[in-house]
């Protein structure tokens, strides 16, 4: 009896508070704000870091630096010491808080939270670097920030993709001067004029089709340098 | 008379368009399961009910979310589950919540148990007497599974995880409940 009517003072107490109207139900288009809200951020977050994968391909491509990967085992070193791993670091961030946000829709918590990291990050790292090869967005934007016509912190970010070679690693980026039987000579391509300019002369790895180079081509060279020769274990023409 | 063969769905469906008494005959009939599965989770009885008068009070402002095409049962133990879970991190002495690897990695599939109704019975009440010693985690699975019954994937939906992670879960609860019991030198299957 003393259970009951404890039963009946606690119901009656929530009715009680719902009648007088101290206790109001949320409309349901505060609940649908709120899914449309949730579903806009996650897309939002998804396409902030796909454009992040893309510009860490673009700043490879940009730099040539992905050229190391194709420089054997030395290359694919130096190509990891001088990834940005920082950026890499914020998307597999982003990644995270998608995967807590995919979580809270039923096709996101019934599968394994581990499955759905991988296909985050793949999807997301396959969509970022189809979106760099396949459009001119990064390179529009690049040029737009050397114009001066960018956004002020995009025109920094943009900016900065366009690093100077790191001489320091054995890496040199330039434009070809002259052509010799088996070497080139390359130059600077920062164009700044100022005293660490100049000119090399690099002495191909021994696989390397001479004709296949000419006069103004933009490459990429890692070797080893002694006073002004360079001694190329990989050689790539650049694009741009 | 109407009340009695009405179906939770269409209870809620009822209070969504503002007949608010219909709520309490959802409280009539979801007060005593509600209890039941507070106590066993947060195993104790003190403050229980006001913490149910919570989940009801959620209930009751967040009913406009809930799709009356779906079951109202592991909807509102959803509710349950969040209200008794943030209570026993606030009671916490180590409230941070630690990575839950159960829902890292897929398990084999989880086949849902085809024990006979007696034998589940008898089950439930193995469950109820050795509760208190296994940890919140496998104690939820079991009140859900055996004193709720709720089937694996309503579970899920409560759990917010694979339903792999169910069956994995609840393997590995008998087994601390078993370990529990022979520790304590009682025979598992009395």
């Amino acid at each position: 009896m003393n259970n009951n009517s404890q039963h009946d003072q606690f119901q009656n107490e929530v009715l009680e508070r719902i009648r007088s109207g101290q206790l109001q139900m949320k409309p349901r288009l505060f609940f649908v704000l709120k899914s449309v809200c949730i579903i806009l951020i996650t897309v939002f977050i998804l396409l902030i870091s796909v454009w992040l994968v893309s510009f860490i391909s673009f700043g490879l491509r940009l730099t040539g630096n992905e050229s190391l990967l194709g420089f054997g085992a030395k290359g694919s070193l130096i190509f990891l010491v001088l990834f940005p791993w920082w950026l890499a670091l914020l998307d597999l961030g982003l990644v995270a808080l998608l995967a807590w946000l995919v979580r809270r829709f039923s096709f996101g918590y019934r599968r394994p939270l581990l499955y759905l990291l991988i296909a985050l990050t793949v999807c997301g790292a396959a969509s970022g670097l189809l979106f760099d090869r396949e459009t001119r967005f990064h390179d529009d934007r690049f040029e737009e920030a050397e114009a001066g016509e960018l956004f002020g912190p995009l025109e920094s970010l943009y900016e900065s993709a366009h690093l100077k070679a790191p001489e320091e690693h054995g890496v040199y980026r330039g434009f070809v001067l002259d052509i010799g039987e088996r070497s080139f000579t390359l130059t600077h391509d920062d164009n700044d004029n100022d005293e660490d300019d100049g000119e090399w002369t690099v002495l191909p790895p021994t696989n390397f089709d001479m004709k296949m180079i000419r006069i103004g081509d933009r490459v990429y060279v890692a070797g080893e340098r002694e006073d002004q020769e360079i001694e190329a274990y990989g050689l790539r023409i650049l694009d741009r | 008379m109407h009340d009695q063969v009405s179906t939770d769905e269409e209870l809620a469906a009822l209070v969504q368009r503002g007949d608010v008494e219909r709520f309490g005959m959802l409280m009539v009939r979801y007060e005593p399961k509600l209890m039941r599965y507070g106590s066993r989770f947060l195993a104790q009885t003190d403050d229980i009910r006001e913490i149910v008068q919570d989940v009801f009070i959620k209930t009751y402002q967040d009913i406009q979310s809930f799709d009356t095409t779906q079951r109202f049962s592991p909807w509102i133990y959803r509710i349950a589950h969040n209200t008794f879970a943030n209570e026993l991190r606030r009671k916490s002495r180590n409230p941070i919540r630690l990575p839950d690897f159960d829902i890292l990695l897929s398990h084999s599939a989880a086949i849902e148990s085809s024990d006979s109704e007696s034998e589940r019975a008898s089950l439930a009440r193995m469950v109820e007497r050795g509760l208190n010693s296994i940890s919140p985690k496998y104690r939820e699975v079991l009140v859900l599974y055996f004193m709720e019954e709720l089937s694996y994937k309503e579970i899920a939906d409560v759990l917010r995880v694979p339903v792999n992670t169910v069956g994995v879960r609840l393997a590995r609860a008998k087994s601390a409940l078993k370990a529990s019991y022979t520790e304590r030198n009682i025979s598992y299957e009395q």
